[in-house]
């Protein structure tokens, strides 16, 4: 079955001809009927045949047809018509009052017309996916769609994006939504390193191998009766993707496009430095130190780094203020998309094929962060009858990424960021030098050459993956028809991390000032996993739809089976023969990780969804879905869930007025219901290991086998014989409302939403035996609205500009929580090192992420509280700062001015409220390298309102200064964050961004038609153009994100020493042959 | 015809998978053995390797730095904290975590199936595991859930009073002993790979003796004591993990692992105390297990720092990793549990506190005599002669013999004997009075054989005071509604009010 439509499609491709009768050239000229003026771009098919054109500036056209002909003239905005061809016909358009026609793809690949729903459904077309110019396609939906929150993680080549659609409702499981792309849900796959070499997300496989030049279009659906039809899933809202498919071209019955281009990446968003303090601690100068926390620059020649071979190297003591930025180079970017579509003479056969490369090279210097895709996409469909339809689509798309790691240590970053201030990094390129290795690196604390870091590091991903579907369609009495489909995803994955081994032994080192390069010693390690997972989805459904006089029905019942595995494995080696570049297993003298993991999920669903509709104003529409699913205990494994939704078009029984073209109110209630995870009904044993949990890494861990014996310890996570599905119920109201035959839109919803039965791993007392239990707990509402308001200000013959704005607002709330829990709370994530240490909860009555640290200890009028050091005495227990990490307002604004062919457009989108963890400060005020860390000039105060506690209910007034030379001020930023504790730590995450602007130009039609192309545009854009953030956050992109792979909850938490966000500056190329 | 045909196709896909029960029961993790399968043998071996974690390392760490064997190296921040007598709540998490859910969660597993299978002797080594790491969970938190605890229907259980969990725990050796028969068939171990029968029992009497030393100060317990003299067994050698270790990642000493292995971060922060080193080197006397724990330093001298700093960078002699004398543990250093100087000089204190001195001597002797011997030196004698035991002091003399004689052993056990027995006692010194924060330091000023307030120390301990005990654990209080009020810094463990 499969081979011989594969074979019909190919002969499709190849026997494409044209035949053309004796036929007559016609000229004419469209205009419009409400002002006279010209219409440019309107499309002139010949009825019943492949053939047709458009107008040109002049709103004249030309076409061949043979004597009698009919024309057919659309144009967006008019109403089509008929008219029969005559040389020199003037034709003359009305406009289409009856606006909002606009089919929307719902549920399980339905098309609706838009009218018709009850629930919010935002569309994003193709030209606006493609015009934000980045290549994961989710992110292309930032600041586009109100209640949405796209947060792009990091502009690392290869990052994921993190989609939010109105809140987090889950604690303990995902919040992203479910992608669809032409009626088949795509896996998510991730990398997040391998616990210790990574802190952030690597696509490899889902919606990031989409080639943005292959939609179609994007629907987001947002609430549960909108998304209840995808099941368990899709309880954090569905983005279905809707992709091109073969279509005739204006003068074949093929088309050919091709686009390209190539852009430039340039760092952004660094911290803000100091630049009158040197290398050094305490105020002194010492010159192996990792931090400037020395004595003021001044211009004298000085030593630094440690002796080597009776060898010093030095420098002008003075500001290097671009040393970090100057590290960083233009990355070029470049990618291809060339598409070939069509249809055969007779429209019974369909295909679409498409070739897109992306390769994309970060600002690190050189190659190594770089992330390269190829993507192949066929699709078909072929009709040979009227009942009978089967068309297909197949996939491939293969990635690359070369990841620069961000952790502490010998990473990249660490080491710019704990860089002296008075010191040149760009002169410390050649790695042939001692003194630009570990061996002579200018200090031995850990950290190192970056250049030699991003030499010798190596983390490096290839991922396949094939998906698609092939589906029948079957309609074997009038109104009714039968779908079967078939879903498939396979992806797969290679990964491999590779840690140099350091090796020095100290003989050259000239008294090593106190601290030997040695220590840094590792015995380096190869580590790859190996990873493959499918999902295979079988759909059956059945559509009838009829009509009778005024009413129309709807309805579709359907089953599903979904059946997702993975099996994956897991080694590693250390201690290297050859020191780096050889990441191969065989370069260890050990064995010191074998592992594998495997599992297998299946569900079923049973599902009926039902429209009545009356009049073409008033729709009613039933869902409900009942679900089996394997990871509930089996004999409690259905679940039911409804929804209802109404809308009515109130216009139709207004009287047509020139203000109000269309009115729509809706409303919406529905359930979502959503299994468990994997394996959590059951007790399970781990291979035995001893952790020894103190200071981070699990290098000390004892592990399993251990001369030659093996055992085994239970999980810490208990699991519960009786979990019940999670389940998420919504209400919505909203109305769409169009002005002035569509010049002013406006879509406003209300929503609330509940989240209750949240299946989680709670943290509890060890002293259970467990530190987790599984179980069903917790209520976490969300309730917000979301505005979106289109606009086309101005709008003349040549000249028109269209300005969009989105809002929302999200109100989250934890409800409940389990009695248990002290003050309500549960750890949601958290960093900690010694007395540093800032941890989120989901904590009752409060949104979900509240911050909590250790804080300064305060007398009750407010005075700060010192110890005999003269520096502020902080708590025993961590308390509320009072600071949240969600959102509070989130919005966008796009606009496009078009005239002549030329587009100019940008958009921006806002954050407002929320607070982040930041890794990148905390190194700021620790190595005295961030313009924070300059209070006073870096000389002697005693901290502003500050008492002494003197033990007896009483205080005195603090007279002890707090200086540079006993250690104290440095104490003051290090040990209690400037006076601030572990609040010091968190920023806020406020920012506008203005995300892209393009300027594109569609090159005039006469050029076109004598090069032979159909149409060619070129597009300069530039991307992460400025990022106004808060003003306390000179730091980071408050968008970077680490510990993604905790969850997309935790990854709100804040980000480890992430690499800054880089700028990028493109030109485009579109050519349709 | 064909339209039918493939209606009919349809149908049958329909109601053929939607039939299947059996396709949705899965839901069994292919990666882990089921429970039922699972046996003793399978599972001690994996707790006694997280109790020795625990122990040598983590526990070990913040013991040592407690009771001044450890200080900061120059320059590094890791454990600065706790060389100021500071441990904060989330310090004891790890311990807390490990020893709960994978030590004892896993023993109640292996005691449960002992039980089940008659397996009296397993059930033995189960009990005394037990009992040792209850043991550590006391003296370290004072309090912790112990006749609630292991309830997984119970997410906050009381905390128990350390006295009642100690008297408990003694029952259930007094239980298991009883059980077993002249030999039983063992489970699989590293402490005693032999797997016989008398080797578990000896353990059971030297944890019961130690838990019954422990409680000597606040109760009488002399006659329990002379009871395992009369007619328990007591070990003959030091009862230790030893023998298994491999210079590789994941097969060696914790200790070693986080301190000074090539793989992994390798931290070097410990290096000796003044306070431990100038107490073993005094009035021209050297101690030569000094050498078997310490490394000498640059100069080849033995060269103790001073606790509550990680000193100046500044440059000078003392702002050099070289200048000082990091621990001497290798890959295979044994991790000892109850080391055979510990059990004599239990025997030795209670003979004291009958006022028998000429058997308190013997066994103070025979104590030091172990304490060489682990350490793999000669010169037992030299000691004694140089510290002979003194029935009028006999706290103070057995308080440093013995602080001296667990440096080798165990920080943590080093430090709740300090606890429990106050000595060595803080001298007239303080850390302040031998450096300034910057340059120099003068460690001639410290007086030998006493303990001194650290340079920067923690507020709430203030000056001449140990820490007293751990604070609650922060994954115990954040989590459980039934975790009391932490009672304060000084406030001793039940056994040293």
């Amino acid at each position: 079955m499969k081979k011989s439509l594969l074979l019909f499609l190919l002969v499709g491709v190849f026997a494409i001809g044209e035949v053309w009768a004796q036929s007559v050239p016609v000229h004419g000229t469209v205009v419009s009927a409400v002002n006279g003026e010209t219409i440019v771009g309107a499309s002139i098919t010949v009825l019943n045949t492949s053939k047709g054109t458009i107008t040109d500036f002049d709103g004249k056209f030309s076409i061949d047809v043979q004597p009698g002909a009919t024309l057919v003239i659309s144009y967006v905005g008019m109403k089509t018509m008929e008219v029969s061809a005559q040389d020199g016909m003037i034709v003359s358009m009305d406009e289409d009052t009856e606006v909002l026609q606009e089919v929307v793809v719902t549920a399980l690949g339905i098309s609706r017309s838009e009218r018709s729903l009850g629930y919010a459904a935002s569309k994003v077309e193709a030209d606006e996916v493609v015009k934000a110019r980045t290549t994961n396609v989710a992110t292309a939906l930032a600041g586009k769609v109100a209640g949405v929150q796209v947060q792009s993680t990091s502009t690392d080549p290869g990052s994921v994006s993190n989609v939010i659609i109105r809140g987090f409702s889950s604690i303990g499981g995902s919040n992203q939504p479910l992608y669809v792309i032409d009626g088949v849900p795509l896996q998510s796959t991730s990398d997040y390193g391998n616990g210790e070499q990574a802190e952030k997300a690597s696509a490899i496989g889902g919606i990031s191998n989409v080639s943005a030049q292959d939609i179609e279009s994007m629907t987001v659906l947002k609430g549960a009766a909108a998304t209840a039809l995808y099941g368990s899933r899709a309880a954090n809202g569905v983005i279905i993707v809707t992709t091109k498919q073969g279509g005739k071209g204006q003068k074949r019955n093929f088309n050919i496009e091709y686009s390209g281009g190539v852009a430039f990446n340039q760092v952004a968003n660094l911290p803000k430095f100091q630049n009158q303090f040197g290398q050094g601690w305490n105020g002194q100068q010492t010159f192996i130190e990792n931090g400037s926390w020395g004595p003021a620059l001044d211009g004298s020649i000085q030593p630094f780094g440690p002796i080597w071979n009776n060898q010093q190297l030095l420098h002008k003591y003075e500001a290097v203020e671009s040393n970090v930025k100057d590290f960083f180079d233009v990355g070029i970017s470049h990618n291809h998309n060339i598409a070939f579509s069509g249809a055969s003479n007779d429209n019974k056969m369909t295909y679409y094929a498409s070739y897109s490369f992306a390769g994309d090279n970060g600002v690190m210097p050189g190659d190594k962060d770089t992330y390269q895709r190829h993507t192949f996409a066929f699709r078909g469909s072929y009709e040979p009858v009227k009942w009978f339809k089967v068309s297909s689509s197949v996939n491939f798309a293969r990635s690359k990424t070369d990841i620069v790691d961000t952790y502490q240590g010998t990473s990249v970053i660490d080491g710019l960021y704990e860089f002296p201030r008075d010191l040149s990094l760009v002169d410390h390129q050649d790695l042939t030098s001692p003194f630009n290795t570990p061996e002579a690196w200018m200090t031995p604390y850990g950290i190192t050459n970056p250049y030699w870091a991003i030499a010798n590091n190596y983390h490096h991903n290839d991922g396949k993956q094939l998906y698609g579907k092939l589906q029948a369609d079957i309609r074997p009495v009038k109104g009714l028809t039968i779908t079967y489909r078939f879903g498939f995803d396979y992806t797969d994955a290679d990964r491999k991390i590779g840690v140099p081994q350091i090796a020095l032994d100290d003989a050259l080192i000239t008294d090593d000032k106190g601290y030997a390069p040695s220590n840094m010693n590792q015995t380096g390690s190869v580590w790859t996993n190996y990873m493959r997972k499918y999902e295979l989805n079988h759909d059956i459904l059945a559509n009838y739809a009829e009509r009778w006089g005024a009413f129309d029905l709807n309805a579709t019942v359907g089953v599903n089976i979904n059946e997702r595995a993975s099996t994956s494995a897991s080694s590693s080696t250390n201690d290297l023969t050859f020191e780096t570049g050889f990441w191969d297993l065989s370069n260890g003298s050990s064995k010191d990780v074998i592992s594998e993991s495997q599992w297998k999920r299946r569900s079923v669903g049973l599902f009926a969804d039902i429209t009545f509709g009356y009049a073409d104003q008033l729709f009613i529409d039933f869902s409900m879905r009942n679900d089996w699913s394997s990871t509930l205990p089996i004999k409690k494994n259905s679940y039911f869930y409804p929804g209802i939704t109404a809308s009515w078009i109130f216009t139709e029984i207004i009287p047509q007025n020139k203000v109000l073209s269309f009115g729509k109110l809706r409303v919406a209630y529905g359930m979502t219901g959503n299994d468990a995870d994997l394996y959590q009904t059951a007790p399970t044993f781990l291979q035995g290991y001893a952790n020894t949990t103190y200071l981070g890494g699990d290098d000390a861990n004892i592990t399993f086998p251990l001369s030659g014996t093996n055992a085994f310890i239970r999980t810490s996570v208990l699991g519960s014989s009786d979990l019940r599905p999670e389940m998420t119920s919504e209400f919505e109201v909203g109305t769409n409302l169009q002005f002035f035959k569509g010049r002013l839109g406006l879509d406003a919803t209300y929503y609330h939403r509940v989240t209750k039965d949240q299946i989680f791993t709670l943290p509890v007392d060890p002293a259970t035996g467990y530190n987790y239990m599984v179980t069903n707990f917790g209520k976490v509402q969300n309730q917000g609205f979301e505005l979106t308001l289109n606009t086309t200000p101005v709008e003349t013959r040549h000249f028109r500009w269209d300005l969009n704005f989105n809002l929302s607002r999200n109100w989250n709330k934890v409800l409940e929580l389990p009695d248990g829990l002290e003050g309500g709370k549960s750890l949601i994530e958290g960093f900690s090192t010694s007395q540093d240490a800032v941890y989120v909860y989901a904590e009752v009555g409060k949104p979900l992420g509240e911050f909590y640290t250790y804080l300064p200890k305060k007398t009750e009028d407010g005075k700060t509280i010192v110890g005999s050091d003269g520096l502020p005495v902080l708590g025993t227990e961590i308390e509320d700062t009072g600071k949240n990490m969600q959102a509070e307002w989130v919005g966008g604004v796009t606009t496009s001015l078009s005239f002549y062919g030329v587009t100019v457009s940008a958009t921006l989108d806002a954050r407002f409220g929320g607070y982040m963890f930041s890794r990148t400060k905390n190194l700021m005020e620790f190595t005295g390298n961030g313009y924070i860390t300059t209070y006073n000039g870096r000389n002697p105060f005693i901290i502003p309102n500050s008492v002494v506690d003197n033990g007896d209910g009483t205080y005195s007034e603090n007279t002890t200064p707090i200086c540079l030379i006993d250690g104290s001020y440095q104490q003051y930023y290090d040990a209690t964050g400037a006076g601030q504790g572990g609040e010091f730590f968190l920023i806020d995450r406020t920012f506008a961004k203005l995300r892209n602007i393009s300027l594109s130009w569609d090159l005039p039609k006469k050029w076109m038609d004598k090069a032979h192309f159909e149409g060619m545009s070129i597009t300069a854009y530039v991307n992460n153009v400025v990022t106004w953030t808060a003003k306390d956050n000179y730091y980071i992109d408050p968008e970077s994100t680490s510990y993604a792979g905790d969850g997309d909850l935790a990854a709100q938490f804040g980000e480890l020493y992430s690499n800054p966000t880089s700028r990028q500056y493109g030109i485009n190329v579109n050519i349709k042959f | 015809m064909k339209k039918n045909y493939i209606i009919v196709l349809f149908s049958a896909l329909v109601l053929g998978l939607t039939g299947c029960k059996d396709y949705l029961d899965i839901n069994y993790d292919p990666n882990s053995p089921a429970e039922e399968n699972m046996t003793s043998d399978m599972i001690l071996p994996a707790v006694e390797m997280n109790i020795a974690a625990t122990y040598a390392y983590t526990l070990n760490v913040l013991g040592g730095y407690n009771v001044q064997y450890y200080a900061q190296q120059f320059g590094t921040p890791n454990y600065v904290e706790f060389s100021k007598f500071n441990v904060s709540g989330t310090n004891g998490d790890g311990v807390y975590l490990n020893l709960f859910v994978r030590a004892l969660g896993n023993i109640e597993i292996a005691r449960k199936k002992a039980e089940d299978a008659g397996l009296n002797g397993v059930y033995l080594q189960a009990t005394v595991l037990r009992a040792f790491t209850y043991q550590l969970l006391v003296d370290a938190f004072g309090e912790v859930p112990f006749s609630e605890a292991f309830d997984p229907t119970n997410v906050s259980p009381k905390y128990d009073d350390g006295k009642t969990i100690y008297e408990a725990l003694i029952k259930e050796i007094d239980g298991a002993l009883a059980m077993v028969g002249t030999s039983e068939s063992m489970a699989q171990s590293f402490i005693f790979p032999g797997k016989k029968l008398d080797d578990w029992v000896a353990f059971a009497y030297a944890q019961k003796l130690k838990l019954l030393s422990r409680m000597s100060g606040v109760k009488d317990v002399s006659a329990s004591i002379q009871d395992i003299i009369d007619n328990g067994v007591l070990p003959t050698a030091d009862i230790k993990i030893a023998g298994c270790w491999a210079n590789e990642k994941g097969q060696a000493n914790p200790f070693f692992s986080e301190e000074k292995a090539t793989w992994g971060r390798a931290n070097h922060n410990i290096i000796a105390n003044v306070a431990l080193v100038n107490t073993m080197q005094q009035d021209a006397y050297n101690d030569p297990r000094l050498a078997a724990w310490f490394e000498t330093n640059g100069s080849g001298k033995y060269q103790g720092s001073i606790s509550g700093t990680n000193l100046s960078t500044v440059e000078s002699a003392y702002a050099s990793a070289a200048y000082w004398c990091e621990t001497k543990v290798e890959y295979n250093t044994p991790v000892i549990l109850i080391s055979l100087a510990e059990v004599e000089f239990f025997l030795a204190e209670y003979y004291a506190r009958k006022s028998d001195a000429t058997n308190a001597a013997a066994h103070y002797a025979a104590a030091v005599d172990a304490s060489f011997e682990t350490a793999g030196v000669a010169g037992a004698a030299g000691y004694v002669a140089k510290y002979p035991y003194n029935q009028a002091k006999w706290q103070e003399t057995i308080g440093i013999a013995k602080w001296v004689a667990l440096a080798g052993v165990n920080g943590f056990e080093g430090y709740t004997e300090a606890r429990r027995l106050d000595y060595p006692a803080f001298g007239t010194v303080k850390g302040s009075d031998m450096y300034s924060g910057s340059g120099a330091l003068d460690l001639t000023k410290y007086e030998p054989g006493f303990l001194y307030t650290p340079f920067q120390r923690f507020d709430q301990v203030g000056d001449n005071h140990l820490l007293e005990r751990f604070p609650y654990p922060e994954n115990s209080t954040a989590r459980n509604s039934n975790a009391p009020a932490f009672p304060g810094y000084l406030t001793p463990v039940f056994w040293g009010k």
